[in-house]
C-alpha cells in the first residue's frame, strides 16, 4: 500500500521521465514499474541525486558508460556485514538527463541482471533478484520493501508492465 | 443502530475489501503478464 504523496509524486515522475524510460526498456524484458521505482528511489524522485550528475541510477563513477563526463563526490548510505553506515562515494555524472536514464538501464541489461530480466514474473519479483544479483550493497529484501509502495504506485498509474 | 445491523456492516466491510483485494490481485497479475506495444504504452503514458 501506499500514500497519496507517493502516488502524486510517482504520477509526476512518470509524466516527467515516463516516455525516456519507455524508449530505453523497449524489448527489454524490464518491467517498467521496476525501473521507474528503482529511479524515483535511488534519486528522491529527481531531487535527491547528487547536484549536477543527472544519475538518477544511483550509479558509481563508471567511466566507461556511454554519456558520463566525470563524477560528483556525494554522501551516501552503504551497507555492510547487514549495518548501514554513511561514507562518500564517487557517482557518474552525466552530460543530461537522458544519458542519465539510458545509463541505469544499460547498468541493468548487463548479463549479471539476466535471469532478473527474463524469468521474474512481476516487477516485484524483478527488484529482488537484481538486488540479489549485486544491485545494492544492502540486503535484497531490504532493498525491494524499501520499493514496494512506489512499484505498486507506478503500476497503478501507467497500467503497464514490459513494453514489446 | 442495534447490534445485528453493526455485525452486517462488518461483514458487508470485510466482503468489500476482501474483493477489492481479490479484484486488484488480479488485475496486477494480468498487467505483469501482458506486454503493451511500445505505441500503446507512450500513448498511455501521454494520456495520465
Amino acid at each position: 500500500m501506499y500514500g497519496i504523496a507517493t502516488y502524486n509524486a510517482s504520477k509526476a515522475f512518470i509524466k516527467s521521465y515516463g516516455v525516456g524510460v519507455a524508449n530505453a526498456i523497449k524489448g527489454t524484458q524490464l518491467y517498467f514499474p521496476a525501473v521507474m521505482a528503482q529511479s524515483a528511489l535511488e534519486s528522491g524522485y529527481g531531487k535527491n541525486i547528487p547536484t549536477g550528475s543527472n544519475n538518477f541510477g544511483g550509479i558509481k563513477y563508471a567511466p566507461g558508460l556511454p554519456g558520463v563526463i566525470g563524477y560528483v563526490s556525494a554522501d551516501t548510505t552503504e551497507w555492510k556485514n547487514g549495518k548501514p553506515y554513511k561514507t562518500i562515494q564517487k557517482f557518474s555524472k552525466f552530460k543530461d538527463v537522458e544519458s542519465g536514464f539510458k545509463a541505469h538501464i544499460q547498468v541493468l541489461l548487463a548479463d549479471r541482471y539476466k535471469n532478473a530480466r527474463l524469468k521474474a514474473t512481476s516487477p516485484e519479483q524483478q527488484i529482488l533478484m537484481i538486488a540479489q544479483a549485486g544491485y545494492t550493497t544492502g540486503t535484497a529484501k531490504e532493498y525491494l520493501d524499501a520499493m514496494k509502495g512506489i512499484i505498486e504506485a507506478m503500476r497503478d498509474i501507467s497500467k503497464l508492465g514490459r513494453i514489446s | 443502530m442495534n447490534k445485528k445491523s453493526w455485525v452486517y456492516l462488518g461483514i458487508g466491510t470485510i466482503l468489500a475489501i476482501g474483493g477489492w483485494l481479490i479484484y486488484r490481485n488480479n488485475r496486477n497479475n494480468k498487467i505483469d503478464a501482458t506486454p503493451v506495444p511500445y505505441d500503446e504504452a507512450i500513448k498511455k503514458i501521454e494520456d495520465l
